[in-house]
């Protein structure tokens, strides 16, 4: 008897199992792959090299999304600006005055002081990353070098999405921004300045249907 | 010598030194933090060739040790 209780339990673990795989195959026809997955991609669907730490085994990435290149416009200028500045230094008295040896390790640690702006600011940008899987959402802040925060709401805890993109400079460059709304701790997503909004919120939405579609047939973990 | 000799024979070139050394102690330290950071980011989301993003902190980290070692010795 009781064999045959373990052995019910196997089906049904069995049965839950390839339901799953099957949900997954099913979110594969219905979005399509796009985006590429190289390092510096903003946009990514089913990315095959991208994971994270919480990752439960039987979850996939679904989208792979992070702020359009064009919001780093502003502090490559910047750089540019700065690296150029050095040959104006020789105009300052107070720098034109120092002995040479002295002027040599200013304008080296100038320019180890603008790589590690350009740096940080980089980092804030490549890491800033939001997540879709086939459960739930997740987003990695990185606002600053002493500053991170990874937020993740479930799937079904979504309870509504919003896609705004305001502005001559988002629509002629094709970005915006997505807020989700959820019941979950964090009850806010924002997806800022992110590529494609419309087509991030309509795979949101299909995640949603297909969330509720588990649910109906019973293949909710 | 009394403190006041002291203080006379401070130079400007002297503080200069001292302001540069300090500033470039201080990236140092603010090199080693990034290089961390972008350690624990690249555990938390793993992607590929992010092995190129972590050599990028580690060439900064070199860089401002290289510097501050440089302007030791020859300033």
């Amino acid at each position: 008897m009781g064999e045959i209780y373990v052995s019910k339990n196997k089906i049904a673990e069995k049965v839950k199992a390839v339901g799953e795989k099957l949900s997954v195959v099913a979110l594969k026809k219905m979005i399509e792959k796009f985006g590429s997955d190289s390092l510096l991609t903003s946009l990514s669907s089913f990315p095959a090299k991208v994971c994270f730490e919480t990752q439960d085994d039987e979850e996939e990435v679904v989208l792979f999304v992070r702020q359009h290149p064009i919001v780093n416009l502003k502090w490559i200028l910047l750089v540019i600006l700065l690296l150029s500045l050095p040959s104006v230094f020789t105009f300052f008295p107070p720098y034109s005055n120092l002995p040479t040896n002295y002027q040599f390790v200013m304008i080296l640690g100038w320019y180890m002081l603008v790589f590690g702006y350009a740096l940080a600011k980089f980092m804030g940008w490549f890491f800033n990353i939001y997540i879709l899987t086939d459960e739930r959402i997740v987003d990695v802040d990185f606002h600053n070098i002493f500053f991170r925060k990874i937020s993740t709401a479930k799937i079904e805890e979504i309870q509504d999405v919003n896609v705004q993109s305001s502005g001559a400079f988002q629509t002629f460059f094709g970005y915006g921004s997505v807020f989700v709304q959820t019941a979950a701790e964090v009850s806010q997503f924002e997806f800022l300045s992110v590529p494609h909004p419309d087509k991030i919120g309509k795979i949101i939405n299909q995640l949603i249907d297909a969330e509720e579609q588990e649910k109906l047939e019973g293949r909710v973990k | 010598m009394d403190i006041v000799g002291i203080i006379q024979a401070i130079t400007f070139l002297d503080i200069v030194k001292l302001l540069m050394v300090t500033l470039l102690g201080v990236y140092a330290i603010f090199a080693l933090l990034m290089m961390k950071q972008v350690s624990a980011m690249t555990r938390a989301v793993q992607m590929s060739d992010d092995y190129l993003i972590r050599i990028l902190g580690v060439l900064n980290l070199g860089f401002a040790v290289l510097v501050l070692l440089l302007s030791m010795l020859i300033l």
